[in-house]
């Protein structure tokens, strides 16, 4: 529980320096990267906060889970993209078997991602 | 200029929205917009980086950018800011990222990071233990 806690927030810090371009990393001092840390911060106090409701954190990991199969589609279809893009990776772009296996991941992926919501809805997320 | 800027490029496509690195390859910052400016025949040039939500605001057309435009300029320290800029004689290099020649502290980009870094993170015991 303790480790997850920590990725969560690690991530919730990666993903908002990476999107406004700041200086991130678990292994750069805070002084060097001070936004990152700041964001750290503040998702602690925000997720203590959202503990202390005394909310189900059972549902929360159910519902959370749901909706990021909805949105994985949004974060698979870029990178297959970059994957492609010499770019971004020089001469390492994708072979045309490894964008075959990829396309039809793709497919899985969406289906999975259209699938979700209405079979929470069908299932009440498990009750 | 460096040679390694392109003499031409799809702006809105290899420019608008890069990452942007300083001369330590730090990250820092990313192009929210462009100034753009004509020569004498009438083509437009880029003559400088603009960064920050002054720059990226107004790119939203909507209420959204609208409210970031107007808290940006409450917070800022100037009466009538204008966007932070990084001007094209710094930028060494452009490929998926763009690199500078400068020191990101040389940019007048990094407000919103010495504010937390002076009031919050300098603040933390240890804030200088890590990677540099």
């Amino acid at each position: 529980m303790f480790g997850a806690s920590l990725e969560t927030t690690l991530s919730n810090g990666y993903v908002v320096s990476q999107y406004f371009g700041w200086s991130w990393g678990k292994l750069v001092a805070p002084r060097r990267a001070p936004l990152f840390h700041t964001v750290l911060l503040i998702s602690v106090i925000v997720a203590t906060a959202l503990a202390l409701t005394s909310i189900d954190p059972i549902k929360i990991t159910e519902y959370s889970i749901v909706f990021s199969a909805v949105v994985l589609p949004l974060t698979y279809i870029p990178v297959l993209l970059i994957a492609n893009d010499p770019n971004y990776v020089g001469d390492k772009t994708n072979s045309k078997f490894s964008n075959a296996i990829a396309i039809i991941m793709l497919v899985v992926v969406v289906i999975a991602a259209l699938a979700a919501l209405p079979l929470m809805i069908a299932t009440k997320a498990g009750a | 200029m460096n040679a390694e800027v392109p003499p031409m490029l799809e702006a809105g496509l290899s420019l608008l929205d890069r990452q942007i690195v300083d001369c330590h390859e730090r990250p820092f910052a990313k192009v929210d917009d462009l100034e753009i400016a004509f020569d004498v025949l009438g083509h437009p040039y880029v003559v400088a980086i603009l960064c920050g939500p002054g720059a990226s605001g107004p790119r939203m057309r909507d209420r959204l950018g609208t409210w970031i435009v107007a808290i940006w300029q409450r917070l800022h320290p100037a009466v009538d800011p204008d966007p932070a800029r990084i001007p094209m004689t710094v930028v060494a290099r452009i490929d998926s990222t763009v690199h500078l020649s400068v020191d990101a502290d040389a940019t007048a980009v990094r407000v919103l990071n010495d504010w937390t870094l002076q009031h919050i993170i300098n603040r933390i015991p240890g804030a200088d233990h890590g990677a540099d």
